[in-house]
């Protein structure tokens, strides 16, 4: 809500100035050693996913620097563990077969010796990070809102769903339209809806973004715990190179040891629709 | 801390008691068309003893018996010189007329006209509004907070921005005053425009430095604008027309000579375009703001004048189902009694107000968000014009703040519950005295202090925190109970020494205490920034400021020169946690972070006050830095708005009689910014990785603006100008902000994009004036 309010803010500033342009420059970067990052995720739907990468320098073309020979580990608390092996591709992608349960807490270890390179002196790295995956809240449903924005008429993807009387919830919605994810981080918690039905709505502060007729639209719901919605709100305000933030920042991270990243339990829930469909439309047959 | 009070009180009237038999000049100054008291004017006998009238235009200067002549002058007033005999104690107000707009003729008397740099006040800058008036702006529209900005030490917060940053501080560390009413949000559409319309002010003084003991609260300055009482001779109607703006201007007597009106009123009109639009979205946009002035003065005999005066103002911005309008109110009710010719008493009753009120308004979700915080402020003031050595200036004033920080109301058939974060009181109360002593003809000493006592009051829900900023203890208090109290001696000290009638040196030393604090993350101040008073946890900002300057008039006092040095540190100063979140946050102690500030420059003035050529060079070496736990790994760091250089030159010409001529130029070195030093992958995303808090630097900002005002007419009783402006005249982009993203033609390259505003802007205003 309050990036609903610091957007309108910014947009109609920039609407006034119709003079402003923008323009390409270079900048004096200055290089510094890398960092570890660690984004890792076990739900309730067999996913159990660790990426383990490094920064990469700003004048890099290699975005994602994957780390490979890590020794990951995810433990239920009192009850298994289990080790997460390395996918083929060098991206730093390591999977197991594993589902979380909610209402469990999860640990999450990585070991990794590293190689004195990328401006580190090398040796052991251990980074940790303690996770408890919250109840589930189902996505109840999926529609279209239609909204003018900016002076122009969108589709808006908004979803519905019931919070629990208990305070102290928080989501996460990610996007898909026709299979590619969209960018936008859409976090909230229940401060100022606690025990209600919520209608939400996902509104992309794009000057042209909008949602088209035929579109396959799909949106998740994740429930999701306070320190990794702390990590998705900072993320979202201070990290992304938008410098109307007088302090841009690393996210608040819940991994320890030093990395950047994240560790997340949380439960998903999906709902798929296609908007407005009708015999002009075309889909790839599966 | 008490006795240490006493003792200065003790002190200064053991030394005032001590004094000869002399009488008294005493009056009131006045402009002889308008009947306006004028501030700051200057008294000056032959024998070289001179005193400035006080804020309210009243004057008294205590001399030996004997023969006179006194000037009484005033800049853009023409001086008036009489013979006065004292042998008794004399009263005698004064009129002066409007100084000639003869400039094919200027003639520049050494007395009277030049600046007084024998007192001991430093860090001072005082602009009239004739002074501004000239001075291109933004389109078009005058601006005394822009105009503030061309002065050494004080920078704009940002292009086109009437923000300010004072010596190293931030924009929330300014004290401004309109009306002794204190505006907490100084600025209209984002901050581009300030929330004083120049055609209601009279007077503007900026204290940088050396703030007399009657200011407090504020760490940086103190900007205190006075506005206009109105003309008690005759009517006047004057108004403009600008690119963005409209303004009308009525003033006149109520009872001729004795009480007078003013209402003055601006605002924009681009919105009374919108209902034409075609598009609905256009059509349901709002934006606007207004600006209304109102003051009303009665004399109710030669000993008590009593003055009303209200400003109120708001910005509405609309856009789709998005609504948000914020705005000030002040009212200032003063008398001012006159005791006798060597008491003056003020005594002020003055109420303040922001809000904010926020609407999201569609069938999904509604809610209304709302915040202010409300000043009532009671203000005593007497100076004393004790002996021909002393003068005194002492009071008290109380105010009791009230904070909402946020009340969320929502239909209840949406989304939204209501919410509400718990409303905030305190009592801030000051005791100060200072003493302005005339030590020998050639030192002056200013001393005394400010007691200042701030009282968090309940009822309420208080904290206490661990150092990760986890609430560990919730403390209850009822209504009106003390949660904690900050005592704070502020000492003020001062001296000058002249060297010869035209060369002095002064040091001063002030230490500044500010117990409300207001929290921002955006680079240009949003109206959401939030406005904090002090808690259990959240301890007064301190600054201590010390300055030295050498202060020179020449060829004939055309010249002025003045450099000085300043030195300031601050304590317990505030900055969000990474990813804070203020909005729904009873605890906002455990959203932030504690610190402290350093400040140091030097200050570099030169001024031509008079001829055909008029104008000013100042240029500012400075650095200012912060050392907050848990920001760039605990070291000092460069704040926002640490500009090594800044260069500012204003020229205006007189061009015969029709034509006035303005330009402009302004050189700062780029503000200091965050930039990534790396970046990684983050859900497909592309996040960056940043290492040290403003390490960077924008490129450095410069521009030049170019103005021309064209008298029409100028009747007796009507007249009319035409005023043009290019601001930004050659055209240079400057950054506003520099934000980094995947190229768009090669999305596995990272590229930084500089977003610029203005370049060219032109405008073009036209006012007038019925007489």
């Amino acid at each position: 809500m309050s990036a609903g309010v610091k957007s309108i803010l910014i947009m109609a500033g920039l609407s006034l100035l119709v003079l402003a342009c923008e323009r390409v420059i270079t900048v004096d970067i200055q290089k510094v050693p890398g960092k570890y990052v660690v984004e890792a995720v076990i739900n309730d739907d067999s996913t159990c996913w660790v990426r383990f990468s490094q920064t990469s320098a700003f004048s890099d073309t290699l975005n994602l620097m994957g780390v490979s020979k890590a020794n990951i580990t995810m433990t239920e608390e009192g009850g298994r563990t289990v080790v997460l092996t390395e996918t083929a591709g060098g991206r730093g992608i390591y999977r197991a077969r594993f589902s979380g349960r909610p209402g469990h807490t999860y640990h999450l270890k990585v070991e990794y010796d590293a190689p004195a390179a990328n401006g580190h002196t090398g040796g052991r790295q251990l980074f940790t990070a303690t996770s408890t995956m919250p109840e589930k809240v189902m996505l109840d449903s999926l529609f279209v809102t239609e909204r003018v924005f900016l002076g122009q008429k969108r589709l808006i993807g908004t979803v519905r769903f019931d919070d629990p009387p208990a305070p102290g919830n928080a989501y996460r919605y990610i996007q898909y339209v026709d299979g590619s994810e969209e960018a936008t981080v859409f976090v909230v918690k229940d401060d100022l809806f606690n025990g209600r039905t919520v209608t939400d709505e996902l509104l992309i502060f794009n000057d042209e973004y909008t949602l088209r007729k035929c579109d396959q639209l799909r949106v998740v719901l994740q429930c999701i715990e306070q320190p990794v919605y702390l990590f998705w709100y900072s993320l979202n305000q201070s990290s992304l190179g938008s410098s109307q933030s007088a302090s841009p920042d690393n996210p608040a991270s819940n991994i320890k040891g030093g990395a950047l990243g994240y560790f997340s339990a949380h439960t998903v829930s999906a709902r798929n629709i296609a908007i407005f469909p009708d015999s002009t439309c075309s889909y790839p047959a599966d | 801390m008490k006795r240490g009070l006493f003792f200065v009180v003790f002190f200064i009237v053991s030394l005032v008691v001590y004094s000869q038999q002399k009488f008294t000049l005493s009056g009131t100054i006045r402009s002889e068309r308008t009947g306006e008291t004028i501030i700051n004017a200057s008294i000056r006998t032959d024998k070289g003893e001179g005193v400035a009238s006080n804020e309210y235009g009243f004057y008294s200067i205590i001399l030996p018996a004997g023969e006179y002549e006194i000037t009484w002058s005033a800049v853009g007033f023409e001086p008036v010189t009489a013979g006065v005999t004292l042998n008794t104690d004399i009263s005698r107000d004064v009129f002066l007329p409007d100084e000639v707009q003869n400039l094919e003729n200027v003639t520049v008397s050494a007395t009277g006209k030049g600046r007084t740099i024998t007192g001991t006040q430093m860090g001072v800058e005082r602009l009239t509004i004739k002074e501004v008036k000239n001075i291109p702006m933004l389109l078009g529209e005058r601006d005394i907070l822009k105009a503030i900005q061309l002065l050494p030490g004080i920078k704009p917060a940002g292009d086109g921005n009437s923000g300010f940053y004072v010596r190293g501080g931030s924009a929330d560390q300014n004290l401004i005053l309109l009306d002794e009413g204190q505006v907490y949000n100084a600025s209209h559409l984002l901050g581009f425009f300030s929330t004083f319309n120049s055609d209601a002010v009279k007077d503007i003084t900026v204290y940088k430095g050396g703030m007399p003991a009657q200011y407090g609260g504020r760490l940086s300055s103190v900007l205190d604008v006075k506005m206009n009482e109105g003309n008690n001779q005759n009517y006047e109607l004057s108004g403009g027309i600008g690119l963005i703006s409209a303004k009308l201007n009525l003033e006149g007597p109520v009872q001729k000579g004795r009480s007078s009106f003013l209402l003055s009123g601006r605002r924009t009109y681009a919105d009374a375009f919108v209902p034409l639009a075609r598009d609905t979205s256009v059509r349901n946009s709002r934006l606007y703001f207004y600006d209304y002035n109102a003051k009303l003065n009665f004399k109710l005999n030669e000993r008590n004048n009593i003055y009303v005066s209200g400003y109120l103002g708001r910005d509405h911005l609309k856009l789709d189902q998005f609504g948000i309008n914020w705005g000030n109110v002040t009212g200032t009710l003063r008398w001012n009694h006159i005791f006798n010719n060597r008491l003056f008493s003020n005594t002020s009753f003055i109420y303040s107000d922001f809000d904010y009120n926020i609407n999201i308004n569609n069938e999904n979700n509604d809610l209304d968000i709302y915040s202010k915080i409300r000043d009532l402020n009671l203000k005593q003031e007497f100076q004393w014009y004790a002996s021909s050595g002393h003068s005194l200036r002492f009071g008290l004033n109380s105010i009791y703040h009230k904070i909402r920080p946020g009340e969320v109301t929502s239909s209840g058939t949406t989304s939204y519950n209501n919410f509400y974060l718990q409303d905030r009181y305190s009592w801030d109360n000051a005791l100060y005295i200072t003493d302005t002593w005339k030590v020998s003809p050639r030192l002056n000493l200013t001393y005394g202090a400010r007691l200042s006592s701030f009282s968090v009051l309940g009822a309420g829900d208080f904290y206490n925190i661990d150092e990760n900023g986890r609430v560990t203890d919730t403390l209850t208090y009822s209504k009106g109970q003390v949660v904690k109290n900050y005592l704070n001696p502020e000492p003020r000290l001062a001296a000058s020494f002249i060297i010869n009638p035209s060369t002095s040196v002064k040091g001063s030393y002030v230490r500044n205490v500010q117990n409300l604090h207001l929290m921002s993350n955006s680079t240009t101040g949003a109206p959401t920034d939030k406005w904090l008073a002090s808690t259990n946890i959240i301890k007064p900002e301190i600054a201590d400021l010390f300055s030295l300057g050498w202060y020179k008039n020449f060829s004939e006092n055309r010249y002025e020169f003045s450099t000085e040095l300043y030195y300031k540190t601050m304590q317990n100063q505030i900055d969000y946690r990474a990813g804070a979140d203020v909005f729904t946050n009873d605890a906002i102690e455990s959203q932030i972070l504690f610190g402290k500030g350093r400040a140091y420059g030097w200050e570099l003035f030169l001024k031509k006050r008079t001829g055909k050529a008029t104008g000013w060079i100042s240029y500012t070496l400075s650095k200012t830095e912060r050392k907050i736990e848990g920001i760039s790994e605990g070291e000092w760091y460069n704040a926002r708005q640490d500009r090594t250089h800044d260069v500012a030159i204003v020229f205006n010409y007189q061009l015969g009689r029709k034509w006035n001529l303005a330009a402009n130029w302004i050189y700062y070195t780029g503000d200091a910014v965050t930039f990534p030093n790396g970046k990684y992958v983050i859900d497909n995303q592309i996040v960056f990785y940043y290492t040290k808090r403003n390490a960077d630097r924008m490129p450095a900002y410069h521009r030049l603006d170019l103005g021309a005002t064209w008298l029409l007419k100028d009747r007796e009783k009507f007249s009319s100008e035409l005023a043009f402006s290019l601001f930004n005249a050659y055209g240079r982009e400057n950054p506003y902000l520099i934000s980094f993203r995947q190229s768009e033609t090669d999305p596995s390259r990272t590229e930084a994009v500089k977003t610029s505003l203005f370049k060219f802007v032109p405008s073009l205003s036209y006012n007038f004036k019925f007489k």
